[in-house]
């Protein structure tokens, strides 16, 4: 770049080229002005920071300071519940917690589909509008499920208060079902919400470390585990 | 129809276009950091991506999206589908970028991201920028970023055209000048 404006110098550089390279610093300016900008916005308004995210990859080597993170990360989260509902909090709770203050959206139709179903694009659309009661209808009447309908339909069915049809739906999944990590994750939830806490702890065993949500799942294996 | 637009009508679509080449993000930024994490969790779980390689390709994207709609070279149909493809190949870019040094996919248009390099020029930029008047600023974004013709800033800000191309000439000259100063004193320095 210090090349392009040492060039703006020459003063034998016609108009045109003049114009190009104001286009392109001009661009790298202003690109850079609204990065800073967003990340700001990101890590305000939708707690989404960068700094944390390497931070918490610096940690992951270090178990001491990872001890410390997810020891404080239960607190808060006990502080919290104390704080809104003043009893302690119950996997019951802690579970109704995660699956009421997370926003879970469907992305879209997968790419590469070219006669969407009519049914989907409802289904989907229904999800999305939090209409799951109408979602589940039309994720009914799919001809050919996939596995992000089942994935979602599951989701539908948990988010309207089906935990028992949900559990069905989560079950009915395989193993090499790309979703699931989240499956286990909301399958476990589910079990939850249906005072199956035995089973939500074996399927709380499976979530990997590197697996989605590992550190709520742990979490939740304690609570699980003091309140036998 | 509208789920595939990021809930964006064909009204809004032009609404858009109009605001980000004045610059203006306000509405940009209402619809698509909404996406922001859902695209990381996509790209999370389909590519196997870290959280900040994610962060950083959705980042990307943002800013792709925006040079897109700018040059008008992005049509009302499915963005939703376009911004998770370029997402995704904007995660491939940067790691095939980290691990070899190779340029971007073609797919892609000029590599946006600040090489270090870049930073000592961009600071000199940013030095020289500070000395322009609001108007000029105004005047040399919609022009060099927000692709507008000077014909539509003289349309726009109810002046001739020929006005606007004598006042861009000076906003330039200005600024020129001042990447001269700066440029003489770090040689003295």
């Amino acid at each position: 770049m210090k090349d392009k404006l040492n060039k703006l110098l020459d003063p034998s550089i016609s108009k045109k080229e003049e114009d190009l390279i104001f286009e392109e610093i001009m661009k790298k300016k202003h690109d850079q002005d609204l990065k800073t900008k967003w990340r700001e916005i990101l890590s305000t308004k939708y707690g989404i920071n960068k700094e944390s995210i390497i931070l918490k990859k610096k940690n992951s080597t270090s178990k001491i300071i990872k001890i410390f993170l997810a020891t404080a990360a239960c607190i808060s989260l006990i502080v919290a519940f104390q704080f809104f509902y003043n009893t302690p909090p119950t996997p019951y709770t802690i579970a109704q917690h995660y699956i009421n203050n997370q926003e879970i959206l469907h992305p879209g139709a997968s790419k590469g589909i070219t006669e969407e179903n009519q049914n989907r694009i409802l289904a989907i659309h229904a999800f999305n509008n939090k209409n799951y009661r109408q979602s589940i209808k039309y994720f009914q009447n799919l001809n050919e499920a996939n596995d992000e309908d089942v994935y979602y339909y599951g989701l539908a069915l948990l988010l309207n208060n089906q935990y028992p049809e949900a559990i069905q739906k989560f079950e009915s999944n395989n193993n090499d079902n790309r979703f699931r990590e989240e499956i286990n994750w909301y399958q476990s939830l589910a079990y939850i919400l249906d005072k199956q806490n035995a089973k939500a702890k074996i399927v709380l065993e499976q979530i990997n470390k590197t697996d989605w949500n590992y550190t709520q799942a742990q979490e939740l294996l304690q609570k699980l585990d003091s309140n036998f | 129809m509208k789920h595939k637009n990021f809930g964006l009508n064909e009204a809004s679509f032009e609404k858009l276009v109009i605001d980000l080449k004045k610059n203006d993000t306000y509405f940009f930024e209402q619809v698509f950091l909404k996406q922001f994490e859902e695209t990381m969790n996509y790209l999370r779980r389909e590519y196997r991506s870290s959280s900040e390689e994610a962060y950083d390709a959705t980042m990307d994207t943002l800013i792709e999206f925006r040079t897109r709609f700018v040059d008008g070279k992005l049509q009302y149909g499915n963005l939703r589908f376009l911004f998770t493809k370029i997402a995704s190949q904007m995660l491939l870019r940067n790691r095939k970028k980290n691990t070899a040094g190779i340029d971007g996919e073609t797919f892609l248009s000029e590599d946006a991201d600040t090489e270090p390099e870049d930073l000592q020029g961009l600071s000199q930029l940013n030095i020289a920028w500070k000395s322009l008047g609001e108007a000029c600023k105004q005047l040399l974004t919609w022009h060099f970023y927000g692709k507008m013709k000077l014909s539509e800033i003289a349309e726009e800000t109810q002046k001739t055209p020929a006005t606007i191309r004598k006042q861009k000439e000076r906003c330039v000259k200005k600024l020129k000048d001042q990447f001269g100063i700066k440029t003489i004193q770090s040689h003295e320095g």
